[in-house]
């Protein structure tokens, strides 16, 4: 199993924290619409923008994602 | 400051006497030579306890918010009608009073809850470049002639200028007199010369290389034993919970990680964007020397630099992140 | 008010050291599906380009 994980290309992990209202129904509206996009994301829905604690980047960070993204 | 030190306690007598304060939290002699400790003051004759001098180092504004929370606290168990109201008077130089108006703007307490007894500051020594200059020897005995420290060592008496043993946050001090002020004890303090290359530090760091700052963080962050003197000591830090005791969710983990103390030390310090007022509170108790006002002041900078306002500097700058403009700067949104 | 705490936030993490590509804010409305589309495969490709985390990584 771990061989099968170290021989695969690497794929960045990528957590997106999202806007309920805005990005969430935008990657909805993608899906639907079937546009193509890279499925490294891993979404977390928050009611609002103003909802994320800047703690939510740092623990993402810190538990193993590559990258994080937040948008509203 | 003889002067200064007899027109304070006169004062503290009166509004003890009059009642106009409940308790007064003001410095008083430490037990170690050149040291100042706070003390809280209930009796009129104790006035003369006081002291106020280049020795005070712990911003009070820490203590009147412990109190006046304490009292509230007490309070809830009365019946509503024999609720008592207390007064705190504090003695409060520039660095207090914008932590005081830092409260008021978030309501932590009354502005008739307190009464603030202004006095004028030059700055305070810092005990640790104190300790760097005597090289690490005992201080047995030391007094302040003019703007000369006198320090008996167990190497001998060394005289050294009070300016090189001022705390760095002095030293760049743009804020050196009372804000706001019930009383203001003697004249207004001089502007401080270093004032202008505030944020030069900054400005050094922010040129050096990405990975060197990361070593740098690393560095200072691997010395921190978690202790929260910092927090402790810090007028902003006033949760009742505290994100690091907090449990449900567990948001930083208690162990030795180094991961964990970096967490800690980078959320504690984001909490104090345009709230923090560079009082050197936490750098002085820090037991283990942690450079936290490099990063402290980079926060001052872009909150400055970004939204124009410096935590507790007037009634009207209200905190910055519980406000907008519709215009406030965008660059750094991603647009593919 | 989010716009001016993740404003901070990034200049600050950049400044202690943590690559600024790595946090990435952006805003995207309901009616934006294409421009979400663009912003995960730009976002993915900044991240690629920088390779896997190496700082304030946990060990488990």
């Amino acid at each position: 199993m771990a061989e099968n994980l170290a021989n695969k290309e690497w794929v960045p992990k990528i957590v997106a924290i999202v806007c309920n209202w805005c990005t969430y129904a935008g990657a909805d509206l993608a899906g639907i619409s079937r546009i193509q996009y890279p499925p490294n994301v891993r979404i977390i829905r928050v009611p609002c923008t103003g909802r994320i604690n800047p703690f939510y980047v740092a623990k993402a960070l810190q538990t193993g994602a590559d990258g994080v993204l937040v948008s509203g | 400051m003889e002067n200064i030190d007899k027109k304070l306690r006169e004062e503290a007598k009166r509004l003890l006497e009059e009642k106009r304060v409940d308790a007064l939290v003001g410095y008083e002699t430490g037990t170690l030579p050149l040291t100042a400790t706070p003390c809280f003051i209930t009796n009129p004759e104790d006035a003369e306890k006081l002291v106020w001098n280049a020795f005070c180092t712990q911003n009070l504004a820490k203590y009147v918010h412990d109190l006046i929370s304490q009292h509230r606290e007490s309070q809830k168990r009365v019946k509503p009608e024999d609720r008592k109201k207390k007064v705190f008077g504090v003695v409060a130089r520039g660095c207090t009073t914008r932590s005081i108006v830092l409260h008021l703007q978030e309501r932590q307490y009354a502005r008739d809850e307190i009464v603030i007894v202004g006095v004028p500051c030059t700055g305070y020594v810092d005990r640790k470049q104190l300790s760097i200059i005597v090289s690490g020897e005992d201080i047995q005995e030391g007094t302040l002639e003019g703007d000369q420290l006198v320090v008996k060592t167990t190497a001998g008496e060394k005289r050294i200028p009070l300016q090189d043993a001022l705390s760095g946050n002095c030293l760049t001090c743009k804020f050196n007199n009372p804000i706001i002020c019930d009383v203001m004890i003697g004249e207004k303090a001089p502007a401080i010369a270093g004032a202008a290359q505030e944020y030069a530090e900054v400005e050094d760091f922010e040129n050096l290389p990405t990975e060197e700052r990361w070593a740098y963080f690393t560095k200072e962050m691997a010395k921190c034993i978690r202790c929260y003197a910092c927090r402790q000591a810090c007028p902003s830090c006033y949760c009742k919970t505290c994100f690091v005791e907090q449990s449900q969710p567990q948001w930083v983990g208690l162990g030795e990680d180094t991961t964990d103390t970096q967490v800690f030390q980078l959320m504690r310090l984001f909490h104090m964007v345009g709230r923090c007022v560079d009082c050197g509170s936490c750098i002085s108790v820090c037991p283990m020397g942690v450079d936290l006002r490099k990063f402290l002041k980079k926060l001052d900078k872009d909150v400055l630099d970004l939204f124009e306002s410096r935590a507790g500097s007037s009634m009207e700058d209200l905190p910055p992140l519980s406000r907008f403009k519709e215009h406030d700067k965008e660059d750094f949104v991603f647009n593919p | 008010m989010a716009r001016r705490k993740f404003a901070t936030l990034k200049r600050f993490l950049d400044y202690i050291g943590l690559e600024g590509d790595r946090t990435i804010f952006t805003w995207i409305s309901a009616s934006e599906g294409e421009r979400f589309a663009n912003v995960i495969k730009g976002v993915t490709a900044k991240v690629r380009a920088l390779g896997p985390a190496s700082k304030l990584v946990k060990k488990l």
